[in-house]
């Protein structure tokens, strides 16, 4: 029994990393460091704009040091996916915030490539 | 002590006795020695790095049931719970349940908050609780699994992104989030592209192939566990970074390639003042009594592990000697782990502890053969 509950363990994280090739988040599937994406969240609620330190509050969000044209600033980092933070924002306002008529603006570079943007907002 | 060498003496059962609650005992529990001093040095570097204090609230979490538990209450119950079994664990008591109460702690905690999650602490937790699975005889092939599951998967997560096979990934890295002065060096000297993409490809080719086919062995297992501390080594000197307790966790679980406890028999550690002093450091570290010392500078050799410190074969031959002496003594362990995890300790130690492995696990010139599993 023990064993079995072992291998079961084992197996469903071959099984996340086969999953991980599909367009989900990736958890549970050994991807560190797979992305470096910089990325900067614009938030309204009720058209009211929050600051930075609101949306780090909100989301739980940590910042980094990121060197960039021969200085350091501090940026929101995702060392995974930039799936999951748009996962996270997905699950934030459809639950805790889902009262807020939030609209979620971002924008991101994975691995300092192209600016890409996405955006989340309530359904009407 | 002055009856430690002779079995069947009654003061030395009863100092095994006393010895049964010390938090240095090894043998006499549920787990392989190998195994306790694993968990226990596991659980170390995470009281070290401070992850009790972080022990999460749940916050977006992976399984909606614990949007309905209280958040404090599930907080401290966490912590509760990792000091009872982190204290047990420590005190020989109820090993098995402790790891898998300490396992559980870090996946419900992983579980209970997508901003909780790292891959560091899901690490942990199932090293943990398949440690309380794995068999009390035998290799404890789960562990094993474990580890090559997590390269295997880390690799194969890599290759399939464009970004890591072009180096696009490693030069922005470097660059802009870590900021190595020593990758842009070494870059100017030839190309990014060429550098980048060489240390991508070096990276992959470790966690896809080199490290998973070579733990999966028996009879390269040796070599695996040195080349996994190279990588792990090369990405702390490079990036500066030990990755939470990702690093020690890591090392620290190559443990389960080790051999089960072997009596030690250490011959020509002399008797001056400065070999009794450290006799006695070694014993005191050595609750379960493996090591034999004799004074004799070409003792018989006996079933386990013979050290001779005064070899007539060369200075590299006893020089090889004492690194046997260390890969056997718990005392080594304690202390890189010590070195590996507490916070506040200047990263100098981080990178002593990390040369001290490279030239203590080094595969070649017999010292790891025993740390394979091939003790006579």
């Amino acid at each position: 029994m023990k064993l079995l509950l072992g291998v079961l363990m084992l197996s469903l994280q071959l099984l996340m990393i086969v999953c991980a090739r599909f367009n989900i988040p990736k958890y549970f599937c050994w991807a560190p460091h797979d992305q470096q994406c910089v990325y900067h969240l614009s938030v309204t609620i009720d058209g009211k704009p929050l600051t930075s330190k609101q949306i780090n509050e909100r989301y739980h969000l940590n910042t980094w040091r990121y060197w960039n044209n021969g200085a350091y600033k501090w940026v929101n980092l995702e060392s995974r996916s930039i799936k999951n933070v748009k996962n996270m924002i997905r699950q934030y306002e459809a639950t805790y915030g889902k009262n807020d008529r939030t609209k979620v603006v971002l924008s991101y570079r994975i691995n300092g490539g192209q600016e890409q943007t996405w955006q989340w907002q309530p359904q009407q | 002590m002055a009856a430690r060498n002779k079995p069947g003496n009654g003061s030395r059962n009863n100092d095994m006795n006393s010895a049964r609650y010390n938090p240095l005992k090894l043998s006499g529990t549920d787990l392989p020695s190998h195994l306790l001093l694993m968990v226990k040095l596991l659980t170390l570097a995470l009281i070290g790095k401070g992850y009790i204090q972080h022990l999460p609230q749940p916050f977006l979490p992976f399984l909606p049931v614990f949007d309905h538990i209280h958040g404090v209450l599930f907080q401290i119950t966490l912590k509760t719970s990792f000091i009872i079994a982190a204290l047990l664990l420590f005190t020989n008591q109820k090993v098995r349940l402790s790891c898998f109460v300490l396992g559980s702690v870090f996946l419900l905690g992983t579980l209970s908050s997508k901003t909780y999650y790292s891959n560091a602490k899901f690490f942990c937790g199932l090293i943990y609780i398949l440690t309380a699975l794995s068999e009390s005889k035998g290799r404890p092939w789960l562990i094993h699994g474990q580890l090559i599951i997590m390269y295997f998967g880390s690799g194969i997560n890599k290759i399939l992104d464009i970004d890591w096979r072009t180096g696009q990934y490693f030069d922005h890295w470097m660059i802009h989030v870590i900021h190595a002065k020593s990758y842009e060096l070494l870059a100017d000297l030839s190309s990014h592209e060429f550098i980048s993409k060489m240390l991508s490809w070096k990276t992959m080719i470790i966690e896809i192939v080199v490290l998973p086919v070579t733990l999966f062995f028996r009879k390269w297992q040796a070599a695996g566990v040195w080349i996994g501390i190279v990588f792990h080594s090369l990405a702390f000197w490079m990036s500066g970074l030990s990755f939470g307790v990702f690093m020690a966790a890591a090392l620290i679980s190559y443990l389960a390639f080790a051999p089960d406890s072997p009596r030690v028999y250490v011959h020509g550690l002399g008797g001056s003042l400065l070999a009794r002093v450290l006799k006695s450091i070694l014993r005191a570290f050595d609750v379960d009594e493996r090591f034999i010392f004799s004074e004799e500078k070409d003792g018989q050799d006996s079933a386990g592990v013979n050290i001779k410190l005064l070899s007539e074969n060369g200075w590299l031959a006893r020089l090889n000697q004492w690194r046997m002496l260390a890969i056997y003594h718990p005392l080594t362990y304690i202390l890189l782990t010590v070195f590996f995890s507490i916070t506040f300790l200047p990263n100098i130690f981080q990178h002593l502890a990390t040369m001290a492995c490279l030239i203590l696990f080094f595969p070649f010139y017999g010292a790891f053969k025993g740390f394979s599993g091939k003790v006579n």
